[in-house]
């Protein structure tokens, strides 16, 4: 009699034990599925936007360097080339923008595009400027990470022919909206290139006192002593 | 006259925005920059110096010393860091660096005979310079106010305790002073700047041309830069989070479309 009833008590036990497990398997089966069906195929948009930005990069590359360090075009040909490559693929509007900062919305849309069009001009004979010493670099890419499926960091590497000079690490923070692509920023050694540019803004529009005023008065005598030189 | 002129400026400070404007009291505390009349001034004074002193003087090293030899130059004095290096990457707890730059300490003395080749990279051991600011940044210590050094350019409280603590530390001093040669120090420091000038000539151009307001540019890298060294961000496998904010939807169509960028900012604004 005892001798069943524990027979019986442990069945019961081994019951419950079973419909434990088959419990534990049916949620790891949801839990795979869900895993399958939103984490799949995220993860493979993560991967896809690693490998287009890295392509979208290596093109970037190939093309600014055609546009803008053939000697025998005329220099403002080569400022006019690369303004329309600069426009198609930086996100001009939005790095200008997060440039501001909070003195965006206090601006009118008058001032705003105003200030985006002295942006862009700025911005281009910089680049142009600074690809006057191109003296044989290339580009490296050393390896791309989304942190969502439409951004990603291009990590690479500028390779400098002087032995002398160690390469210097850029990263290229590329966004992606539909089939489109643009860059949004540069970070060079760590340092990016929109925040510094904010920071440099934001001490214009402190000083000044006047907004965003003050600011487009500053870019357009920027521009001018540019033109000058 | 001069010196009440110095005196005036020692006593400015930055005014403080008005209280009731979060942004600006908010933008302000971030800049953290109370000094920032006497740092611009004697920026000033670093730049007129850099202007009559330094960049002819880096010009002529570029001119006049060969290649390889700046080269050689440029991995002795970076044979010299090392041991401070190693000593900082310990305080670091970081042992692999530690052991890392022992390495690049060893080969480079050798087989780069006394630091002259920089053998330790194409082994595989890349320069990653640890000092005891990042020291002091990695065991929790603030950077604190900007501040501006004559001379030794940007730099914040923790950096220059950092400074000093590193002098003390580097065998190199403690060589030169027990074997008073204490000219050894000075012409390391001299020839360092030197080389540093010489390979930041086309880089401080390109700067100084294309920035509104080169301090507070220089401010800015500044703190980038010493961010980046802390978090070891240049050989880390860590990626440094993209600087634009997550809010910040990349905005593809751009000037064509005016009318997505007037709904990022009404949705910003909200």
């Amino acid at each position: 009699m005892n001798k069943f009833r524990q027979r019986s008590n442990n069945s019961k036990f081994l019951g419950i034990q079973a419909r434990g497990f088959a419990a534990t398997v049916a949620i790891a089966m949801v839990m795979a599925a869900t895993a399958i069906f939103f984490a799949g195929p995220a993860r493979a948009d993560m991967a896809a936007m690693e490998s287009s930005s890295t392509q979208f990069v290596e093109a970037l590359a190939t093309d600014a360097l055609s546009a803008l360090t053939d000697p025998e075009i005329p220099r403002d040909i080569r400022v006019k080339q690369f303004r329309v490559l600069f426009n198609e693929r930086f996100a001009v509007t939005t790095i200008g923008r997060f440039v501001l900062g909070r003195h965006w919305k206090d601006a009118t849309k008058e001032e705003q595009d105003e200030y985006l069009a002295l942006f862009e001009t700025l911005m281009v004979r910089t680049y142009v400027d600074r690809f006057e010493q191109y003296s044989g670099e290339t580009l490296e890419m050393v390896r791309a990470v989304a942190d969502k499926d439409t951004r990603a960091t291009v990590q690479t590497k500028l390779i400098r022919p002087d032995i002398s000079k160690p390469p210097v690490r850029m990263d290229w923070v590329i966004g992606a909206k539909g089939d489109e692509m643009k860059v949004i920023d540069v970070a060079v050694e760590g340092t990016s290139m929109a925040q510094t540019l904010r920071a440099d803004f934001a001490s214009i529009i402190r000083q000044k006192g006047t907004g965003l005023t003050g600011l487009i008065e500053a870019l357009k005598d920027k521009l001018k002593s540019i033109e000058a030189s | 006259m001069a010196s009440f002129a110095l005196v005036g400026s020692l006593g400015a400070c930055a005014s403080a925005p008005d209280p009731s404007d979060v942004e600006a009291v908010e933008e302000y505390e971030r800049i953290n920059d109370p000094f920032e009349p006497l740092n611009r001034t004697i920026f000033e004074a670093n730049l007129a110096l850099d202007l009559v002193v330094l960049e002819p003087a880096a010009r002529a090293y570029r001119w006049g010393v060969p290649e390889v030899l700046r080269v050689s130059v440029a991995n002795v004095l970076n044979l010299l860091t090392q041991p401070v290096n190693a000593l900082n990457a310990l305080l670091q707890g970081d042992l692999k660096h530690a052991g890392h730059t022992v390495g690049r300490f060893v080969v480079n003395a050798t087989f780069g005979v006394a630091g002259l080749a920089d053998v330790a990279t194409e082994m595989g051991l890349p320069n990653r310079p640890e000092d005891f600011g990042q020291t002091l940044a990695v065991w929790g210590v603030e950077d604190g106010p900007y501040l501006m050094l004559p001379l030794m350019g940007p730099s914040n409280p923790r950096d220059g305790v950092g400074r000093i603590a590193d002098y003390f530390a580097d065998p190199f001093n403690h060589w030169a002073d027990n074997t008073r040669r204490n000219y050894a120090v000075w012409t390391r420091t001299g020839v360092d700047t030197l080389k540093f000038r010489e390979q930041n000539l086309e880089l401080i151009d390109d700067l100084q041309n294309s920035s509104l307001d080169f301090y507070a540019t220089v401010r800015s890298l500044y703190r980038q830069r010493r961010g980046a060294a802390i978090s070891n961000g240049d050989n880390s496998d860590r990626v440094p989070a993209p600087s634009i904010g997550m809010d910040f939807e990349p905005l593809v169509s751009d000037r064509a479309g005016k009318a997505s960028l007037d709904e990022q900012v009404s949705s910003t604004q909200q």
